[in-house]
């Protein structure tokens, strides 16, 4: 219905506990964020100064990555509450 | 021998100029590619599978745009990362027994910071989102969301998300933030100037926009909805491309999500 929240993606929410997506697809987006952080650092340590701006486009996937992983976290501490 | 030489020397400078932008267009071909590839395998194959084909592609542009200077071409790079992001924040970060409006709220605050940081990064023009050069037509392209929206509802039929008139406009209110402000960010802003930019032409930017908005809407399962999308995509980039300004899209987009999750499903049940 809408690109975020399209029928695919409402079926998956409705059929599958948090649990399992967080397994699965969550995991996926965690290993990516670790990867992304890792080029990060790679970059700001081994780059020199003309890399910089490579941190900027990083940052693009970076903080909505950090965004979702803190998400994913505080949902999952709640269930366990 | 001469006239060999001077026919063939004559023949290579008839012959068409392969310069820098065929390979960016192959490129961005083949990401397109990969992009409809992790889609289709979302749908045939289960979340991991396609939430693993996602990450696979946002990590390979991301690689890729590190190592390419400054440029149209990288540019481009950074914004094809959006729609896999999007897509891999919408399957894992809503809650099922949470409202409809929260899960655009949670899933869609990351998208939009996504959005806004690539538009950052990628130099999206003042004029697109500044004071817009003529109010009423923005208005005026803004009124068409209401039958775009009627024309998807009629043709995807969901259920209304409550009954209850609160929960109603909070869900407007969410579905037009998260929804189409962030999608028209990245599709008509982002996406079309920068391949405008990248391929030296406004009528490529207005075509990649549009192919790639209609590919992401192959989750919804229904081939009319996909072409009205295509339709309204279509649409949309022209506006932006003619008035110069997003608002316009922005305010049709949103009465047309609006509509299609709130209204229509309470009013024509």
């Amino acid at each position: 219905m809408t690109i975020i929240i399209d029928q695919a993606t409402r079926q998956s929410i409705l059929s599958f506990t948090f649990d399992f997506r967080s397994t699965t697809a969550g995991v996926a987006l965690i290993v990516l964020l670790v990867a992304v952080l890792t080029l990060r650092e790679l970059i700001r340590v081994h780059g020199g100064p003309r890399m910089t701006e490579r941190l900027d486009q990083l940052n693009v996937a970076a903080y909505p990555l950090m965004l979702a992983f803190t998400a994913i976290i505080v949902v999952r501490v709640v269930s366990l509450i | 021998m001469l006239a060999v030489v001077r026919s063939a020397r004559s023949a290579l400078e008839r012959a068409p100029r392969i310069d820098a932008v065929t390979p960016a267009a192959a490129v961005c071909a083949v990401y397109v590619i990969g992009l409809a590839g992790a889609e289709v395998l979302l749908l045939t194959s289960g979340i991991a599978a396609g939430a693993v084909a996602h990450v696979a592609l946002v990590l390979v542009l991301l690689l890729h745009a590190t190592a390419v200077p400054d440029s149209p071409y990288r540019r481009m790079l950074m914004v094809l990362v959006l729609p896999s992001l999007i897509r891999l924040l919408g399957l894992t970060i809503p809650v099922a027994a949470t409202p409809v409006a929260v899960w655009y709220l949670t899933a869609g605050t990351p998208a939009l910071l996504g959005a806004l940081l690539v538009a950052r990064v990628t130099a999206l023009p003042r004029s697109l989102y500044g004071r817009p050069a003529s109010l009423p037509l923005q208005l005026l392209v803004g009124l068409t969301g209401i039958t775009s929206g009627l024309l998807a509802y009629l043709v995807l039929r969901p259920q209304p998300v409550s009954t209850d008139l609160p929960v109603l406009v909070i869900s407007g209110v969410a579905v037009a933030v998260f929804a189409a402000v962030t999608e028209e960010l990245v599709f008509r802003g982002s996406l079309q100037s920068v391949a405008a930019d990248l391929f030296g032409s406004s009528a490529a930017g207005v075509g990649m926009s549009t192919g790639l908005f209609a590919l992401m809407y192959i989750g919804s399962q229904s081939v009319p909805f996909v072409l009205l999308m295509l339709a309204t995509g279509l649409f949309l980039a022209w506006a932006v491309q003619q008035t110069g300004s997003l608002w316009g899209p922005m305010l049709a987009h949103a009465a047309m999500v609006v509509g299609l999750v709130v209204i229509w499903p309470v009013l024509l049940p």
